[in-house]
């Protein structure tokens, strides 16, 4: 198996940051403890001594220190990324352009919610809820016209959508201006903490309009704009059971498909790929077989299997994937008898992988025993069958049944029932199997790459406007002081309204393109603090609370970062993760400046 | 007739309170204070169907004093602060099903050691103030709540994720269920056999005997909270409630008079998650059931609209919220509304309420109340 | 050495040097004012003493210790206590409550090393007799310190309620009840009528005499400067261009063209 130069890369960078981080922490804790040692027991016990120690080191080479302590941390991550995470160029190449694409969201979110808390000094803890209402007012309207246009992509439907989206702009604004009249205006000379509060109540009042009193919490689909996907990939995996030495060799496949083609690719992993994770829900793998392959294209699905099925050519285990692959097919036409058996297979699976090495080989051969009656029985009756007096059509009839019934046998030898039995010693038949599963999706789509475009053009225009015009000029001074804004006659509350109504727009159209361009089922918590706000929170903070542009880059990074974690488990670790992290490390965001109170 | 008894009797009992509260000649006062506690006292045996709603109150009540304290009088934003509680709730679970240990010493030492993580946890949001505060405790809380969701549920109660009937705290009159349904049944059998009319005090034996559990939860949870709250009211009144204010209101003058304010965010994190804990702690020894829905975002916010609502910076305030809240999603909502969207338009008529109490009543309940005492008192003189 | 001693002081936020190359003794008893028009870096002067800032550069050195290796809430152990521009009182609470935070380090319910923080605050939450006690003797306290500033009457009071020239004197006496060696005030006159000013003099002359507190003041006021200081430092946009007596001060023409700007020629 070849290992990739990017992996000798990850590596190298990965020990040496490890050995640099490591060696910079040692020095900044004796350091610390050089200076603090005087008192005593307490200073070892509170961790705030050595933080506040490292603001206060007075090292000649403090500097150096900090930069080599933080350069190595970064660079052992990217040695990490590189090692375990991707393991090819093409999954990073991959994993960039999807970055782009979702973090042009990201980017559009923390945009909004910078903006507004720079000109009014108020975080929008509302936004998500408030875009919900937006996007589900788009729902409403597109509702009004018949099923038939919103599945086929004639060029009409962009101009119907997009005239829709247009009314949802004007809407979202006109929103977002009234919010801030009716409810922010009144509180605005209160507490920081009442204001917080009072946007914390509005997102539990806007998410309950749009649940109860004006919609419902039913997930729809929103159709897409240009056309479905342009690339997609899953990725397979298997789960390597307890007992390593039984279990199969193969790392991971991957399937990849467009409308017209599909490849199989095998063991495209480095060494040392490592994830495992449990199926969880049979609904995830399903609708991952599903994605993957064409719509509604049940020939390609079976090819895709039999794709796999031939692969396992090697291993111990191969005829018991083979076999769990073989049920598949031979109940493709029923997607939910397809469910119903591998959640079986896989639940009894499971209870194997906890069996102990003998207990397990004796299971694997007596569950070969009978497999093995089950295959002559059907041989026989097979033979018999051919043999007999019916007519071809007769005999096809009854060969169906035979492979039926003898698939129903199989299928009970490591059926949950079987495996039953509570008495000690007595092991009943299961099939150890590799169990399929899953990572992330990666798509991009079409519509993807159009939300990239709108969103670089509406920096741009953003941009422009905020320099050039005489509106932006008086944004940009309110930001930096209300007072001296009032003073120099500029209306500070048309400004207010004004970077609400932005604000919300901006949200509301890249909620819309995270919805469509990632093809969820949009309800009522797919923006929420759950989901998308949060992301758009990260980046907020990532990029500095205080920077717009800021915002944009730290929603771009983060779209990166989360689009290279999405190979791992760890991917919903990672936004809250960020947020801590860098409001433990540098409060200030990349790019944000804090202003001191001057006492 | 039985409602109507309740309803009589339930606003008789705000009345005493409220006029506990409004008199200020002592004679006065104790009568109504002592009106207000026979209220207490009488409440689950006349009002029996609320019990189990209010035991919930209490338990908020709890709650919100100890998010006060860090809220109201030191100034600290929490947005996570659900997450305290349901800590709480596996600790006391794990001590008594693991270690098993009895079962009060369990909630106190659960309480402790999640004042004890509320205290470690403070450590890395020291640097933060207002929005990266709230932002930063949201993201703790999102933590906690995935960890304890996936993780620890399996480890600490096994597949059923179910507290056992014996540690809970209906279970310690037991006996005294076991004594009344003997009553009962040999009522009935004089009743059914013996042809006997049915004596007028049977409704209410029979009611009480149904809930039975609930009322001794209710008194042992009201003892507890009478406890918390004596704690925390002095607290607040010495030198660590002092602190912390003077932490709120000025850091840096805070810090020239010797209040080593890093310690003292830990330790206004460390008192409210002692609270939360003990709250939680009781949470699963009354209701047994670790629902992570309990522990869900949307409860860390309710508690925040119940002390700001009820009067921020006031242990009466934290208590009124809770009631209030409690009281509107109890008996409210299923009036109004049918019990499927229920929730969900429980939680939208709370953020409403918060909106509004924001812009009109900034400080609260209890501040209104005050206004109201000092009008009455003006107009009498 | 003098009380306090500042050698080659230079502190800089990233390109702007807010104080650049200062050096002051202040001997003990005296009282020395700080002076130079807005923005000079007085206030940010007062930060880095009270170690609310981290300096870039230089010594600090308060009763031959050096500052430099204390928090900012450990200063008040050495003994300085100061004041602020904006008062910075505590709003939400009494005058007492004020004058009792102040005395923070001095109220201690159980007095044994170590564990007493724990067992005080056990104490204090059930009101034991050793919290009741030491309670009581710092509000005694308090109301000697408010007898002394003809302030009585007025403890149970918010603060945020009070008079501006009170609030004043509230936060001068929160500094005064900690028994500090060294005071430093900022502004203390500021928004002051003229007979407060005259009787501000009078009650910081008092400090000096009857308390033994050496005085570091921040003022604008130039008559109450020359009334009371002995020894008098000029900063001028970080810069210090001038020291002396104040008469010396005074007619020094680099002090005046700070304060009023060059002669036109």
């Amino acid at each position: 198996m070849e290992l990739s130069n990017l992996f000798y890369f990850g590596a190298f960078l990965k020990n040496a940051g490890l050995i640099a981080f490591g060696g910079a922490s040692i020095l900044v804790i004796y350091i610390a403890f050089r200076d603090r040692l005087k008192r005593g027991l307490y200073a070892f016990l509170f961790p705030y001594h050595l933080y506040y120690s490292m603001e206060r080191m007075r090292h000649p080479w403090k500097k150096q220190i900090n930069k080599v302590l933080f350069g190595g941390f970064f660079a052992f991550l990217a040695g990490i990324i590189f090692t375990d995470i991707l393991s090819d160029s093409q999954q990073l190449a991959l994993a960039l352009l999807k970055g782009i694409t979702t973090g042009s969201f990201y980017a559009l979110m923390a945009f909004a919610i910078i903006l507004i808390f720079k000109t009014t000094d108020l975080v929008n803890f509302a936004q998500a809820d408030m875009v919900t209402v937006s996007v589900f007012f788009l729902i409403t309207i597109l509702g009004g016209f018949s099923d038939q246009f919103l599945t086929t992509y004639p060029s009409e439907i962009a101009m119907v959508y997009g005239l829709a989206i247009l009314i949802m702009i004007l809407f979202a604004g006109g929103f977002g201006a009234l919010t801030e009249m009716v409810f922010i205006k009144p509180i605005q000379k209160q507490h920081p903490i009442s204001q917080i509060i009072l946007t914390l109540g509005l997102s539990m009042f806007f998410m309950g309009i749009s649940g109860v009193v004006l919609w419902d919490q039913d997930p729809h689909t929103l159709p897409n704009i240009i056309g479905r996907d342009v690339y997609r990939t899953s990725v397979y995996e298997d789960i390597k059971t307890k007992n390593n030495a039984f279990a199969g060799e193969i790392k991971n496949i991957i399937v990849m498909s467009s409308e017209t083609d599909i490849k199989v690719q095998i063991d495209g992993a480095v060494e040392g790929f490592k994830n495992q994770k449990n199926i969880e829900n049979i609904d995830m793998l399903s609708a991952e077989i599903e994605k993957a392959m064409s719509y509604d294209k049940l020939e390609q699905f079976s090819e895709v299997i039999d794709k796999i099925s031939g692969l396992y050519s090697y291993g111990e285990d191969s005829k018991d994937i083979k076999t769990i692959v073989q049920h598949l097919k031979n109940v493709k036409n029923d997607l939910s008898d397809v469910r119903v058996n591998l959640e079986k297979s896989i639940e009894t699976a499971q209870k194997l992988a906890n069996l102990p090495p003998k207990e397990y080989k004796d299971v694997r051969d007596s569950y070969d025993a009978k497999t093995k009656a089950i295959e002559d029985e059907f041989d026989k009756e097979k033979a018999s069958v051919e043999a007999s007096s019916l007519t071809d059509e007769e005999k096809t009839i009854k060969l169906e049944s035979l492979q039926k019934n003898k698939t129903k046998d199989l299928m009970g030898v490591y059926s949950i029932d079987t495996f039953a039995s509570e008495k000690e010693g007595e092991m009943k038949i299961v099939p150890p199997s590799a169990i399929i599963k899953f990572t992330e999706t990666v798509t991009i789509t079409k519509d993807g790459l159009l939300a990239v475009g709108v969103t670089l053009i509406i920096m741009l225009i953003i941009f422009l406007l905020f320099k050039y015009t005489l509106l932006g000029i008086a944004l940009r001074a309110t930001a930096q002081s209300q007072n001296t804004s009032k003073l120099m006659g500029i209306n500070v509350d048309k400004v207010f309204i004004f970077s609400w109504v932005v604000s919300i727009t901006l949200a509301s159209i890249a909620a819309l393109f995270f919805a469509i361009a990632t093809d969820m089922r949009t309800n009522i918590l797919t923006f929420s603090f759950g989901n998308l706000m949060l992301k758009g929170f990260s980046a907020a903070v990532l990029g500095g609370f205080s920077s717009l542009p800021g915002a944009v880059l730290g929603g771009f990074l983060l779209g990166i970062f989360d689009n290279i974690l999405s190979y791992t488990d760890m991917r919903e670790v990672l936004s809250f993760g960020i947020i801590l992290a860098v409001l433990i490390i540098k409060p200030d965001g990349l790019f944000g400046h804090s202003g001191a109170k001057k006492v | 007739m039985t409602t109507f008894i309740s309803t009589i009797f339930g606003l008789a009992g705000m009345l005493f309170f409220f006029l506990a509260f409004i008199k200020d000649k002592p004679s006065t006062k104790r009568t109504y204070k002592m009106l207000a506690g026979a209220f207490i006292l009488l409440f689950p045996f006349i009002m029996t169907s609320w019990v189990q709603g209010i035991n919930t109150a209490l338990v908020y009540a709890i709650l919100a004093i100890g998010l006060n304290i860090l809220l109201g009088n030191a100034g600290q934003i929490s947005l996570g602060h659900a997450a305290f509680y349901a800590v709480g709730a596996y600790i006391s679970s794990a001590l008594v099903l693991h270690a098993e240990l009895p079962l009060f010493l369990s909630i106190l030492l659960a309480g402790i050691g999640t004042a004890i993580v509320g205290f470690l946890l403070g450590t890395p949001v020291l640097r933060l103030k207002g929005h990266f505060l709230g932002i930063a405790t949201l993201g703790l809380h999102v933590l906690i709540y995935n960890l304890v969701k996936d993780k620890l549920k399996g480890v600490v109660f096994g597949a059923s994720a179910k507290m056992p009937e014996v540690h809970k705290i209906s279970y310690l009159t037991k006996s005294w269920e076991y004594s009344l349904k003997n009553s009962l049944s040999s009522l009935d059998y004089q009743i059914e056999i013996l042809g006997k009319s049915k004596p007028f005090y049977y409704d209410f034996v029979d009611t009480i005997t149904k809930s039975i559990g609930q009322i001794t939860e209710y008194f042992i949870i009201f003892v507890i909270l009478v406890l918390l709250v004596y704690m925390a009211r002095n607290i607040l009144r010495t030198k660590v409630g002092r602190a912390l204010a003077a932490l709120r209101d000025s850091e840096v003058a805070a810090r020239m008079l010797g209040v080593n304010i890093a310690i003292f965010k830990n330790i206004a994190f460390g008192l409210s998650a002692f609270y939360a804990g003990i709250a939680g702690a009781i949470y699963a020894h009354t209701t047994g059931a670790l629902d992570e829905t309990s522990f869900e975002l949307t409860i860390s916010l309710m508690i925040l609209a119940m002390i700001i609502i009820g009067g921020i910076a006031t242990i009466q305030g934290a208590i009124i919220g809770a009631f209030f809240f409690q009281v509107l999603n109890m008996q409210v909502i299923p009036l109004i509304f049918s019990s499927g969207k229920g929730q969900m338009l429980g939680s939208t008529i709370m953020g409403l309420c918060v909106v509004l109490a924001v812009i009109f009543v900034p400080k609260g309940i209890v501040y209104m109340l005050w206004q109201m005492k000092i009008k009455l008192t003006q107009k009498r003189s | 050495m003098a009380l306090l001693e500042i050698k080659d002081l230079v502190m800089r936020f990233g390109g702007l040097t807010a104080i650049d190359h200062l050096n002051m003794k202040i001997e003990e008893g005296t009282i020395v004012a700080l002076i130079g028009p807005n923005g000079a870096g007085k206030s940010t002067f007062f930060n880095c003493v009270t170690r609310i800032y981290e300096v870039t550069n230089g010594e600090l050195y308060f009763n031959n210790e050096d500052l430099r290796k204390y928090d900012p809430h450990e200063i008040i152990k050495l003994g300085i206590a100061r004041s602020f521009q904006n008062l910075e009182l505590f709003d939400n609470l009494t005058v007492l409550n004020n004058l009792l935070v102040a005395q923070h380090l001095k109220i201690k319910p159980v007095k044994t090393p170590g564990v007493g923080g724990i067992l005080s605050f056990f104490s204090d939450m059930f009101l034991l007799p050793s919290t009741k006690k030491v309670e009581k003797e710092a509000v005694m306290e308090a109301l000697k310190i408010l007898d002394l500033l003809g302030l009585r009457g007025i403890e149970n009071l918010l603060v945020s309620i009070l008079p501006y020239g009170t609030r004043k004197l509230i936060e001068l006496a929160r500094a005064l009840i900690t028994k500090p060696k060294f005071l430093m005030l900022d502004e203390p006159a500021a928004g002051l009528n003229e007979k407060e000013k005259k009787e501000l003099g009078i009650l910081l002359k008092r400090i000096r005499d009857e308390l033994g507190i050496t005085l570091l003041v921040i003022e604008h006021d130039m008559s109450l400067v020359m009334s009371i200081s002995e020894y008098i430092y000029v900063l001028s946009f970080g810069k210090p261009i001038a020291e002396g007596k104040p008469s010396e001060v005074q007619n020094n023409p680099a002090v005046i063209e700070a304060y009023l700007g060059k002669e036109e020629e």
